[in-house]
């Protein structure tokens, strides 16, 4: 990780759990009040990795939770792994935009993004028959049943239609951050086996995300 | 579903859930373990009861057990370590 020159505070983005609860810390953040942003939160040593974690936009689908904060990181900041790390860092204010209903709505787009690249995917593997089955679906239910059924036809049709029927059903029971994760994992696999595309469908998760509440 | 390599299972998480709670894992396997976290349900369940049984048995010392309970508990362990197919 590298030090982010100068020394200017970093707007940054953080998924917080329900009461702006850290989800892997359990620790609950100091929220803004009528006088302004939260207090401000130290790093608990001087590791560079104990510091206070966010993400940029690009990296919003990799970190999904309940609430989503604009926060402000104090220099010195460095670069993680899908995040960034500040020395200090407190939050600004809630995004009010990402709420159960948008996740619900964001989680369905990824779904239907994902049933759109399986029939590509099998339209190019002369599945044409399966890829104009999952193609012709309008609503939810009917992609539900069509992709369940076609679990039960053999290779790349079952796989990818089980990527997308298994999608919709951890988005009906609610669990929209695994659903959209399916759905980049059914990325690699229409794609032929490429790993990277997992990280590039998370990233235009991202940024369908980013246009949807207006970051 | 066929798992990206470099994300953890589920059975990896719970092998290495300790020393997240202890914060003894590197940067990367930190990173690692909190991305599996952010989509998997159950295995946040699982960390938040880890946390809680450690911060429960935090408070307890070998003064506050009950009369004849630290009796039991050796007990229990002699033979437990005796018995056929008692290795951990």
């Amino acid at each position: 990780m590298e030090a982010q020159p100068g020394g200017r505070p970093v707007i940054a983005y953080k998924f917080l759990a329900a009461g702006a609860v850290g989800p892997f810390t359990a620790f609950r953040w100091p929220t803004p009040g009528p006088s302004g942003a939260g207090a401000w939160v130290e790093a608990p040593d001087h590791r560079p990795e104990h510091g206070v974690h966010a993400c940029r936009v690009q990296d919003l689908a990799f970190w999904l939770d309940e609430e989503l904060w604009r926060a402000e990181l104090a220099d010195p900041v460095a670069e993680g792994q899908r995040q960034v790390i500040g020395a200090s860092g407190r939050l600004l204010e809630r995004v009010a935009a990402w709420n159960a209903e948008a996740a619900h709505a964001f989680a369905g787009a990824c779904v239907w993004h994902a049933r759109d690249r399986c029939a590509v995917a099998l339209r190019g593997a002369g599945f044409g028959g399966e890829s104009e089955l999952l193609a012709g679906c309008r609503a939810l239910p009917d992609l539900d049943a069509t992709s369940k059924a076609l679990t039960s036809h053999a290779g790349l049709p079952a796989a990818l239609a089980g990527y997308v029927a298994e999608a919709i059903d951890f988005l009906l029971a609610g669990d929209w951050a695994c659903s959209t994760y399916i759905c980049a994992r059914s990325a690699v696999i229409a794609g032929g086996g490429v790993e990277s595309d997992f990280a590039a469908e998370r990233e235009r998760q991202a940024a369908l995300l980013a246009e949807r509440l207006g970051l | 579903m066929i798992v990206n390599p470099d994300d953890l299972s589920c059975k990896e998480l719970v092998e290495l859930v300790t020393d997240h709670v202890e914060d003894r894992l590197s940067p990367s396997a930190r990173t690692r373990f909190e991305m599996h976290l952010s989509y998997c349900a159950p295995c946040r369940v699982y960390l938040a009861q880890m946390r809680e049984t450690v911060k429960l048995a935090g408070r307890l010392s070998e003064e506050t057990l009950p009369p004849g309970s630290k009796e039991a508990l050796l007990r229990a362990f002699r033979g437990w370590k005796r018995s056929p197919g008692g290795d951990p």
